[in-house]
């Protein structure tokens, strides 16, 4: 008799079917998930259709499409889109690019004198909570206290430029800041989608003296593609909604420089109380941010199909 | 061959998702039931908390008075068993920590320090309980409603309609924007000499002589003691987007350019805010980051506490709350507090100063004992004792007997400054409405792009706050008026 069927066996004696106890399993995570998901979920849903500011004590009034429509006709939202996006792109792009150097150096020096204790360090910052990290970075940028700017005025002889303060540069110095905190994510992601690949097939492609680009496209990417397409998705997601580091470090400013979606979407809700507006553009963009995750998604699956053809 | 059906049927599915549903509804509802504190048993001890601003020191003051007076006092004189417990919100969370904890219908914060200009959003749905009965029976209360130093702060502190006699808190501390000065730098007789044979006129060394000074004057000052070769700088100012901080000293000079933000009658920011006046006072504003240090274009109370302490400054332009800070040990007798520069427009001679300060304001979520406290605590407040104790601690008294008290003035350098401005005519208060938050954060979006340079011309800053303003009070309701359609080109 094989295993399940041993098992079957013991529920049925119990009186108890395997559906049912696979059922009595999932119960409470169904319920959490209904309570702290859904229920929230389509209560944010409602709530996008009625205009309310608890703030008025005036009850809800429906306005169907009403938010969603102003939220189409106003420029601001779409500038808002915009700043998320360049910040997105460049920070997941340059996250990447160093998470992979990185990765390799550490994946490949495995002796490396100190690679412990490098490797503590440099994943130090993704430990912190973003606000902390944001808070202290912008000492580390004040024009009158900070490091940065005595250095920059130091080395440059230029005065100690107010890189958060500036329209040009705040949007460059809080990048900077995400690429400190979540580049280590993206060499850890690294490391391990390499560790993911054999070293049998390692050893055979050193044997067959494969070039290293030709390593890295034949023999690594295949293995190791899943996990790093993972550590980008979650980064793309994460850097879409930063909140706590630009809410630190700028609020959104000076002026728009920095205003991000997750900032309005705060404003919104939290200082306005547009609560009807608020869940309008929540869901709004969390509509965008599954549009681009079903592009990834798609992405890696069409390249696993094209494998296997 | 048919694949064999493993999952649930369609009917167990549904029935699992309307029982899951229906128990978080009930959840919910039972939550939504809940919101109050029970009422404590008459002998179990009553904890009120009071809800603060992080890193301002007079509500720590208060605080601390609270935790170690109010306990015994209650005891002793009311038989009431209680705690208090201190809660902080961020500076830039002031408004939004305590109005998203009063959404809940939380009594979480038994008292807030809150602002008069919040009374237009906690008034409506009833998130604060009205203090006009309180006052009525409370014999101490009434004779500090009659001892206050000026008929604004009823208005400012506790009405809501503005000025009405519906009455919501009752001030926890006064406060104005004034001017910090570095005294020694003025009684020096080489600067005397060196500024009148540059300027042509005296520095002004007391406090008469700058109860009628210019911003022109003044800004010829701050050009004389501007030196950034020696890291020394004129003034220090706010102009951080963060809560209120850039708002008040810029409107307070639109105003004295003879601008206004809004009509508050009617409403109407279009056509008011965006005027030739308004955005010459704007103007004049950020034209003061001349002699500012670098970084000024985003500093706040904090940054203008440290630049001044530090040596860094000739003036600051600042709170009287933040007197105790200002003079410091190190800078005993190197500083003045005076008030803040006019300009005469149309030949009257225009000073105005922003009204800062709070308001006690006790949470209308809580339970009958918890509130009964809450009460008992404001009337502890204003025992003249504790008032007197509270001003020779630092912090900042409406009432006539201690802000003219002599030990008091000797006492807190400041309050010569604080008094004559919660006294002048041109004390002003902005903004007391529902859309409060929405009409700071949209100005300050304006005001702050202009000042860090995103954009150059005040007149487009003004217009843009103008269109989103008006757009807001018209979506909200507050007016029938709606911004021109011009305003559809108008972007930062």
């Amino acid at each position: 008799m094989n295993n399940d069927g041993g098992q079957r066996l013991r529920f049925m004696r119990q009186g108890l079917s395997l559906k049912a106890f696979a059922w009595i399993l999932i119960i409470p995570v169904l319920a959490f998930f209904t309570i702290w998901n859904v229920v929230p979920f389509l209560w944010l849903l409602g709530l996008s259709f009625y205009r309310y500011y608890p703030t008025f004590g005036q009850p809800p009034k429906f306005l169907g499409l009403g938010n969603y429509i102003s939220l189409m006709n106003d420029p601001n939202v779409w500038e808002r889109i915009g700043t998320t996006f360049i910040f997105m792109v460049s920070a997941v792009g340059i996250e990447t690019g160093l998470g992979l150097v990185l990765g390799f150096v550490f994946w490949s020096r495995r002796a490396l004198w100190g690679r412990r204790l490098a490797l503590t360090l440099l994943f130090s910052p993704m430990v912190l909570a973003p606000v902390a990290a944001g808070t202290f970075f912008r000492l580390i940028y004040d024009p009158l206290y900070g490091v940065v700017p005595y250095y920059i005025h130091a080395f440059f002889g230029v005065p100690k430029p107010n890189l958060l303060g500036n329209s040009h540069t705040a949007m460059l110095a809080v990048l900077a800041t995400d690429v400190w905190m979540w580049t280590p994510f993206m060499t850890m992601m690294t490391i391990a989608a390499l560790g993911a690949v054999p070293k049998a097939v390692l050893e055979a492609a050193s044997v067959d003296r494969l070039k290293f680009w030709q390593r890295v496209r034949y023999v690594m990417w295949p293995y190791g593609k899943f996990i790093l397409l993972l550590g980008v998705i979650l980064r793309t997601i994460d850097a879409f909604k930063t909140y706590g580091l630009i809410a630190a470090m700028t609020a959104g400013g000076p002026g728009n420089a920095t205003d991000v979606l997750s900032i309005t979407l705060y404003r919104e809700g939290f200082v306005s109380f547009d609560m009807g507006k608020g869940s309008a553009l929540a869901l709004f963009t969390l509509f965008i941010a599954v549009a681009f995750t079903s592009v990834y998604l798609y992405f890696l699956k069409n390249r696993e199909r094209e494998a296997i053809s | 061959m048919k694949e064999m059906k493993t999952g649930p049927s369609r009917t167990v599915r549904n029935r699992t998702l309307a029982a899951g549903l229906t128990i978080a509804m009930t959840a919910g509802i039972a939550g939504c039931g809940t919101s109050s504190t029970p009422v404590a048993s008459s002998s179990s001890p009553i904890t009120i908390t009071l809800l603060g601003f992080a890193g301002w020191a007079p509500s720590a003051i208060a605080a601390k008075m609270a935790q170690t007076e109010f306990p015994a006092y209650a005891k002793k004189h009311w038989g009431i068993n209680v705690k208090v417990a201190y809660a902080t919100s961020p500076f830039a969370d002031l408004y939004s920590k305590p109005a998203s904890s009063l959404a809940a219908h939380s009594s979480e914060y038994s008292l807030i320090w809150g602002k008069g200009m919040w009374y237009g959003s906690f008034t409506g749905p009833k998130w604060i309980a009205s203090v006009n009965s309180l006052i009525a029976n409370s014999p101490e209360l009434k004779t500090a409603q009659a001892n206050f130093i000026s008929p604004f702060i009823q208005k400012s502190y506790e009405s809501y309609p503005y000025g009405s006699n519906h009455l919501w808190g009752i001030p926890s501390e006064g406060d104005a924007l004034i001017m910090y000065v570095r005294k020694d730098l003025l009684d020096n007789p080489a600067n005397q000499a060196a500024f009148q044979k540059a300027y042509g006129f005296p520095l002004p060394t007391t406090f008469t002589q700058w109860q009628t000074l210019s911003w022109s004057k003044f800004t010829d000052i701050l050009k004389f003691f501007n030196d950034p070769a020696k890291g020394f700088y004129g003034l220090a100012s706010e102009y951080s987007d963060s809560y209120d901080f850039m708002f008040n000293q810029a409107m307070t000079m639109v105003r004295d350019y003879g601008g206004h933000i809004w009509d508050r009658s009617t409403r109407q920011v279009y056509g008011v805010l965006n005027s030739p006046q308004a955005d010459a006072g704007l103007k004049a504003y950020v034209g003061l980051l001349k002699y500012q240090p670098p970084g000024a274009d985003t500093w706040g109370i904090s940054h203008d506490i440290q630049a001044f302490t530090g040596g860094h400054v000739f003036a600051a332009w600042q709170w009287s709350a933040v007197g105790p800070a200002m003079f410091t040990p190190a800078m005993q007798g190197k500083v003045m507090a005076v008030p803040l520069p006019g300009n005469t427009v149309n030949g009257q001679f225009l000073q105005y100063s922003a009204v800062g300060g709070q308001a006690w304001n006790v949470n209308n979520f809580l339970g009958p004992r918890h509130k009964a406290a809450a009460f008992d605590f404001i009337k502890w407040w204003y025992l003249p004792s504790t008032q007197m104790q509270y001003a020779m601690q630092g912090g900042n008294s409406v009432l006539k007997s201690v802000v003219d008290n002599p030990t008091v003035q000797a006492h807190d350098p400041w309050y010569r400054a604080y008094r004559y401005t919660m006294t002048n005519k041109h004390l002003v208060d902005e903004y007391h409405n529902a859309d409060y938050a929405t009409l700071m954060s949209e100005i300050q979006k304006a005001w702050t792009a202009y000042a860090t340079g995103e954009i150059n011309s005040a007149s487009l800053a003004n217009t843009y706050a103008a269109c989103r303003q008006q757009a807001t009070l018209f979506n909200t309701g507050l007016t029938n008026t709606a911004p021109p359609t011009s305003c559809a080109n108008v972007h930062l």
